[in-house]
């Protein structure tokens, strides 16, 4: 019965999040638009990260270069094929005669992600902590390094232009439940057990007879592959890809909103990738009006500092929204 | 059924086991006992894949253990209680216990199995909802070994599982061992109390700085006076 009322809680909810989806697509000004897109590509962001750092502890803070390498497939699939002729003179033939859409671009994209990390994750996944940390921020900055320097290919330090702004919010909400609703699966499989005790104890789970490297490399791979997709998104949003956007800021960006939101929340990550988003928006108001520059990036900080003394482990720690936990807050229902 | 011949385990340059040697025949109880840091828990982390010797050999049902990785070791039928509990804090009492049998695909045995770990730990039976973190130690003890029985092991390994436990909780844990080996589950457990891990054990070694000193039946080693001033106070 109970469950039956939050199938529909949850039915009504998606609802009206489509609905708003519409309302914005069709009506909304450019500006609030582009934000809602930035939000929804955030939550993709966030919540892959959280499942291969908060479920399963693996140290990464290299997720954002599976956004870069998502991002460039993605621009190099959807640039019109006259500029790929001229720009990109590395690329074989046949792909610069041809432009893709958008869904087999952000498709291919995750794939070719999720398979790099594949093979980076067999050779990073063997260290723990720290020194996964320092690796995978060295991968991190290897992609760049490539993105810099592969003139025929990525361009360089120019960057891809002119790319096709197929993104919409149809899109990139569409993605984020689809990948909000995959790693929930995920969580609650036998799999999802599997990955809080590889976090917990990793020789405890060892013992017991779970392969331990086999549970982390599906979460990193997994991660890579939403995290690809967040990427080709951003790209036909943006329009423009450059090797500096998937960088150091974003990389601490998203660790931010997934402290905050609760490692190992994935609804967490949601509603803290939704406020930030909007946090960071309202501060970049203020900023242009009161015209002091950077006090933004201040605020932002002292934000993330008083959670952190305040609630260490994030906002929603490791547990998920619930309609019960909904209830009791909200004695209006 | 587990022979372990010649074992040299290294932590860095430091080597902590010199060449251990023994052997667990089926049904058997054997009992490692030695003071802390003589090496115990190395041994056993060794025979479970956790870590990995540099020199020996360990050999299962005629099988070498030392090349496959702990999970392997477990679907053999090895199973290994680790030291310190080491259970999931975050899953409840239920599902710690299920996650004991995570490479077993026969759903319904799994079920009932929970059900004969519950009756030989009652404290369990009222918590299998509760968080395994809000546990008192001995029923997170009882719990970890539950854990590990999930598996259906033929060989039970146990790191000090009185450790930390009061008096009572201690007899209940090695009732149930007795109980075990009634039954005829082999255990191998290794133990610094050592006058009860004696009293329940087939045979015994005992281990001091990473090499086996003493060997034999139990009631030959309760009886040995080096064995009595050791380790049993005097």
């Amino acid at each position: 019965m109970n469950k039956n009322k939050h199938a529909l809680y949850l039915m009504i909810s998606m609802g009206l999040f489509f609905c708003a989806v519409y309302l914005l697509d069709a009506y909304g000004n450019h500006y609030y638009q582009r934000v809602s897109n930035l939000m929804m590509i955030y939550v993709i962001l966030t919540v892959s990260l959280n499942l291969s750092n908060g479920i399963v502890g693996i140290s990464s803070l290299g997720q954002i270069g599976f956004m870069s390498i998502g991002a460039y497939v993605s621009a190099i699939l959807t640039l019109p094929p006259g500029l790929k002729e001229h720009w990109l003179t590395g690329l074989p033939h046949w792909m610069s005669t041809i432009q893709s859409g958008l869904f087999p671009a952000m498709i291919l994209a995750g794939i070719l992600a999720a398979a790099i990390a594949f093979l980076v994750g067999i050779v990073i996944l063997r260290l723990q902590g720290v020194f996964a940390a320092v690796t995978t921020l060295g991968f991190l900055i290897i992609v760049k390094v490539v993105a810099e320097n592969w003139m025929t290919v990525t361009r360089g330090g120019r960057g891809i232009s002119s790319l096709p702004t197929y993104t919409n919010l149809w899109w990139t909400s569409a993605v984020a439940v689809i990948t909000v609703y995959v790693v929930l699966r995920i969580i609650r499989s036998p799999y999802g057990r599997s990955m809080l005790a590889v976090r917990e104890h990793d020789l405890a789970a060892q013992s017991i007879g779970i392969n331990a490297p086999r549970i982390r490399l599906l979460a990193f791979v997994i991660s890579a592959f939403f995290t690809a997709v967040a990427g080709a998104l951003w790209a036909n949003l943006i329009g423009v890809v450059s090797p500096g956007s998937f960088y150091l800021w974003l990389t601490l960006l998203i660790i931010i909103m997934m402290v905050v939101g609760g490692m190992g929340s994935v609804t967490g990550s949601v509603f803290s990738a939704i406020g930030f988003t909007i946090l960071l928006e309202l501060l970049r108001g203020f900023e242009n009006k009161i015209a002091v520059y950077g006090i933004s990036s201040i605020i932002f900080a002292i934000v993330f500092m008083l959670v952190i003394i305040f609630h260490p482990d994030g906002v929603m720690g490791d547990r998920e929204f619930s309609w019960d936990w909904f209830k009791r807050i909200t004695p209006l229902f | 059924m587990l022979e372990v011949t010649d074992l040299e385990v290294f932590y860095g340059n430091i080597q902590a086991l010199h060449g251990i040697s023994f052997k667990v025949e089926k049904g058997e109880t054997v009992t490692i006992i030695g003071s802390n840091g003589a090496g115990k828990s190395t041994t056993l982390l060794a025979i479970a894949g956790l870590l990995k010797p540099q020199k020996g050999e360990i050999k299962y049902l005629d099988k070498h253990l030392d090349k496959l990785s702990a999970y392997q070791i477990v679907s053999m039928g090895i199973s290994l209680c680790p030291e310190g509990r080491r259970i999931f804090t975050s899953l409840s009492v239920y599902e710690n216990l299920l996650m004991g049998a995570v490479q077993r695909r026969d759903k319904k045995a799994v079920r009932d199995d929970i059900h004969w770990v519950v009756s030989l730990f009652p404290d369990l039976k009222d918590r299998l909802e509760q968080q395994g973190g809000t546990l008192s130690g001995g029923q997170q003890q009882m719990l970890a070994i539950g854990r590990a029985l999930m598996s259906k092991p033929k060989l039970l390994i146990l790191d000090e599982p009185s450790l930390g436990l009061s008096p009572m909780l201690v007899n209940q844990i090695f009732e149930v061992i007795a109980m075990l080996k009634n039954i005829g589950t082999t255990v191998l457990l290794v133990e610094q109390n050592a006058r009860q891990a004696l009293e329940i054990a087939d045979r015994g070694y005992v281990i001091e700085t990473g090499m086996i000193t003493m060997e034999g039946p139990s009631s030959v080693l309760k009886n040995s006076d080096r064995v009595k001033s050791a380790y049993l106070g005097g």
